[in-house]
């Protein structure tokens, strides 16, 4: 149980601060067997030392490469997606809502949120990330991660460049034509 | 193509990472860029001016609105790619002053406070990160549906 490497990964700063302050202070010292590892910065100093289990790694220019032999990454965003690039299970949760551990199912509303970084209102359910983590820990939740290349797809640089280029194209094409006439 | 990437950033956000690897890509196919924000912690060898562009007042808006048009004119830029609010608000200015297209992407939902409703300065090609962030601008911002395409993230 001690060995699994959970990490997550998010600025202190604002909504996603206020996300990674109630990891660090009220989710993760739950599970004192598991270490988590959390980057991003600013290193909030005044929680930096409460529990031994938490350990705050500060901005690092070399996310994936620490994400690599993790059994668990928890972000939103970009963070999500490079831990999937990596093929390693997630646990999507951003500054708007808790998705979930991955799978067919929710992955969806995961794609729909920006993995949980964007959702209408603020409203991340604690409870049931502490409850999913708790199943992960134990191996209660052995996630796949075998859907993840076919989601991957839609996020390929060059293919997203190509479509942004589309879009540059008809907004150079607009500028040309008059207002009253297009 | 000749393209200007307009950021405000004073810490690292997905944004930043977004516009450094889109503008990555397109130097990679031939395209010539420029990164204009605040900071840029991403370590990359792109062109790269700090203006102050999250700064709010009236008075910097206008003053950064017409240094970006100035380079814009400088180095024959042809379009702006907006990548925040206070980015857009620069972007639209510099876009009237010298004629470029402007493209935006929202990474986030907006404030739909009276100002951002009453007044577009979104363009009218915009990019969403997500559904959300679209259900958002054209829900609240009551911006038209059409001027809306959702491209994610590139990875």
């Amino acid at each position: 149980m001690g060995s699994k490497r959970i990490l997550w990964a998010g600025r202190f700063v604002h909504a996603k601060g206020r996300l990674g302050v109630k990891l660090a202070t009220e989710i993760f010292p739950k599970f004192e067997n598991v270490v988590f590892e959390l980057y991003g910065g600013p290193i909030p100093q005044d929680i930096a030392n409460q529990s031994k289990n938490i350990v705050f790694k500060g901005l690092v220019h070399d996310l994936q490469q620490h994400m690599r032999d993790a059994d668990l990454v928890l972000g939103g965003g970009r963070v999500a997606l490079e831990a999937m690039q990596q093929g390693i299970p997630v646990m999507a949760v951003g500054q708007k809502c808790y998705v979930g551990i991955l799978n067919e199912k929710n992955i969806s509303f995961a794609k729909k949120t920006n993995f949980g970084d964007m959702f209408h209102t603020e409203n991340i359910d604690y409870r049931a990330l502490t409850n999913d983590l708790a199943a992960f820990i134990s191996n209660r939740i052995v996630p796949s991660v075998s859907f993840y290349e076919e989601v991957l797809e839609n996020y390929a640089l060059p293919k997203v460049a190509s479509r942004i280029r589309d879009l540059y194209d008809q907004a150079m094409a607009s500028k040309k034509v008059p207002r009253f006439v297009g | 193509m000749n393209t200007l990437h307009l950021l405000s950033q004073k810490y690292l956000t997905g944004a930043e990472v977004y516009a450094v690897r889109l503008a990555q890509e397109q130097v990679r196919n031939g395209d010539y860029v420029i990164l204009v924000s605040d900071t840029l912690t991403v370590k990359t060898d792109l062109s790269w001016v700090s203006l102050p562009i999250s700064k709010h007042s009236y008075l910097t808006r206008i003053i950064n609105g017409l240094k970006v048009a100035r380079l814009c004119k400088l180095e024959g830029i042809e379009l702006i790619h907006a990548h925040s609010r206070a980015a857009c608000w620069v972007a639209y200015l510099a876009c009237k002053l010298v004629k470029c297209a402007y493209v935006t992407t929202l990474h986030d939902v907006q404030r739909a406070h009276r100002q951002a409703r009453a007044f577009n300065i979104y363009g009218e090609n915009l990019i969403a990160v997500c559904e959300a962030v679209k259900d958002d601008v054209v829900t609240n911002l009551g911006i038209d549906e059409s001027h809306v395409t959702v491209i994610r993230n590139g990875l």
